[in-house]
């Protein structure tokens, strides 16, 4: 008998790492750990406090078979055009009046683990973020609902015995990804640059000499906090999409769909087996997902496809309100 | 393989192997003391230290094994509170819904008088560097040289930290461990 053997065999085990996930945190590696992952205790508390049930939607639709406009007629402009044209249209927004900025999205991760391979299973969380004018934060996460993707989905599922889509040792719980790099102090947000080019200097004021990362993996991670965890103004973001889009390894394409099937314009950045998606609404340049898609291997980043999104920060509503968190 | 993989640790395009190698265990090692959702961020953040960090990594003075695990096992220190939480609520809380074969030989330590919840409030009483030395060994398989590797500490740390919790845990649990 090992050591401890007593330990190892009566302490609760954990599930197996799915595969996508461990992909990315692999893909995240190489790329030079262009984010930071963690779950502070905030939102932790959040976790366990907040009661807020998440009102599920029926009728999931794949994400490939949707997407994908686009080069039919001459008349198509340019997707760098598109992304000009909505940036413009943000920048032209007022920041907003209101106590409280509110940034509401639904976490979305799809699944196929090493226990059950033949189903994927999507887990849906709703994350509120409220930050008021002096800086104070406020996160509620609501519960985690899951379920198998699609029908075929649902019948593998119930083929393998309609096993618990949740098991009690990680309760469902999704870890939540925050894209801080580390040193980043850009506070105020709301008092940044709207101009890109002095944006991207004072950003890249905070660009950490020691790091691994390259000015681009670390201008994405930065960026992409920026847009979807703080308060920063139309003008700032609007500047953000052109910074990212000028960067060499950035791409820009055109009828990118999100996991709510919404279609808009999206940044892209990173080669296979993971891409970040930044996807913008044509017409009025608002955020609505950043996502992860998988490229298959051999992908290039010249590739029309969207791939398959895995996890997704689909945003509903952002923005500055009068209403005010639940205290 | 060892030599491969040392071969690896410091060129970026075959860093992947050394991942492919342990991410799984090195998850399993954290999960197994910190609640899954900051587990699997730790885990990540473990590699990506190490990925980091692959310059200073010296083959001479030991492997890749304890060379994570101490990376991981310094991560988990900065959520002591977390890990003493975690074990206080197995504590009191029911032994978890068991799957695959796992619950059997669960049940067998239970009917030697051990359960999830003795255990776990008898590792919320060990010190951390004497929780840190018994769990490395548990969950780590290190053997005690390694585990001096990994935290950093002479052999003879490793030795009387193990002996000390040895003693706390048959106190606790009645039992020999």
């Amino acid at each position: 008998m090992k050591e401890f053997q007593l330990i190892d065999e009566v302490m609760p085990d954990l599930p197996p790492a799915d595969q996508a996930r461990a992909m990315a945190v692999r893909a995240r590696m190489l790329g030079g750990a262009r984010r930071r992952h963690r779950l502070p205790a905030l939102s932790r508390v959040a976790l366990a406090a907040a009661a807020v049930s998440l009102v599920l939607v029926g009728g999931f639709v794949a994400v490939s078979m949707l997407g994908g406009s686009g080069g039919e007629t001459a008349a198509v402009p340019e997707p760098a055009a598109v992304l000009g044209a909505a940036a413009d249209r943000l920048a032209a927004r007022p920041p907003g009046t209101g106590a409280w900025w509110r940034r509401e999205m639904l976490h979305v991760s799809r699944d196929r683990t090493k226990d059950h391979p033949t189903f994927t299973v999507e887990r849906r969380v709703k994350e509120v973020l409220w930050v008021n004018r002096e800086g104070r934060q406020r996160t509620e996460t609501g519960d985690v609902v899951a379920r198998p993707l699609t029908a075929a989905d649902e019948q593998a599922w119930k083929d393998a015995g309609s096993p618990k889509l949740c098991k009690p040792s990680d309760d469902c719980r999704l870890g939540r990804t925050f894209f801080t790099p580390l040193g980043l102090t850009l506070k105020p947000v709301a008092g940044l640059p709207t101009d890109p080019e002095a944006l991207k200097a004072e950003m890249l004021r905070h660009f950490p000499a020691s790091g691994v990362d390259s000015q681009e993996e670390w201008l994405w991670g930065a960026a992409t906090w920026l847009l979807l965890d703080a308060e920063s103004t139309p003008g700032t973001r609007a500047a953000l999409y052109r910074i990212l889009a000028d960067l060499p390894g950035t791409r820009v394409a055109d009828g990118v769909t999100d996991l709510d099937g919404r279609t808009g314009v999206a940044l892209m950045h990173g080669a296979s087996p993971a891409r970040r998606q930044i996807v913008i609404d044509r017409d009025s340049g608002d955020l609505l997902a950043v996502q992860d898609a998988l490229i298959p291997a051999g992908g290039q980043a010249s590739d029309s496809g969207n791939g398959e999104v895995f996890d997704s920060y689909v945003v509903k509503r952002l923005g500055w309100t009068d209403e005010a968190p639940q205290e | 393989m060892t030599m491969s993989l040392d071969g690896a640790v410091a060129d970026p395009e075959r860093f992947a192997v050394i991942f492919d190698a342990h991410y799984q265990e090195i998850r399993r090692y954290v999960g197994r003391r910190l609640d899954l959702d900051i587990a699997e961020d730790l885990a990540a953040e473990t590699f990506l230290v190490a990925f980091r960090r692959r310059d200073s990594f010296d083959a001479a003075r030991g492997g890749i094994r304890p060379w994570l695990y101490g990376i991981a096992t310094n991560l988990i220190g900065r959520h002591r509170r977390a890990e003493l939480r975690r074990y206080r609520a197995l504590s009191r809380s029911g032994p978890p819904a068991a799957d695959d074969g796992h619950d059997q030989r669960v049940v067998d330590r239970v009917t030697a008088g051990v359960t999830v919840q003795k255990l776990s409030a008898a590792l919320a009483g060990l010190s951390p560097g004497e929780r840190d030395v018994v769990l490395l060994v548990a969950y780590g398989e290190l053997t005690y040289d390694e585990v001096a590797e990994a935290l950093g500490v002479a052999y003879g740390t490793v030795a009387s930290r193990l002996s000390r919790a040895r003693t706390k845990l048959r106190d606790a649990l009645g039992v020999e461990v």
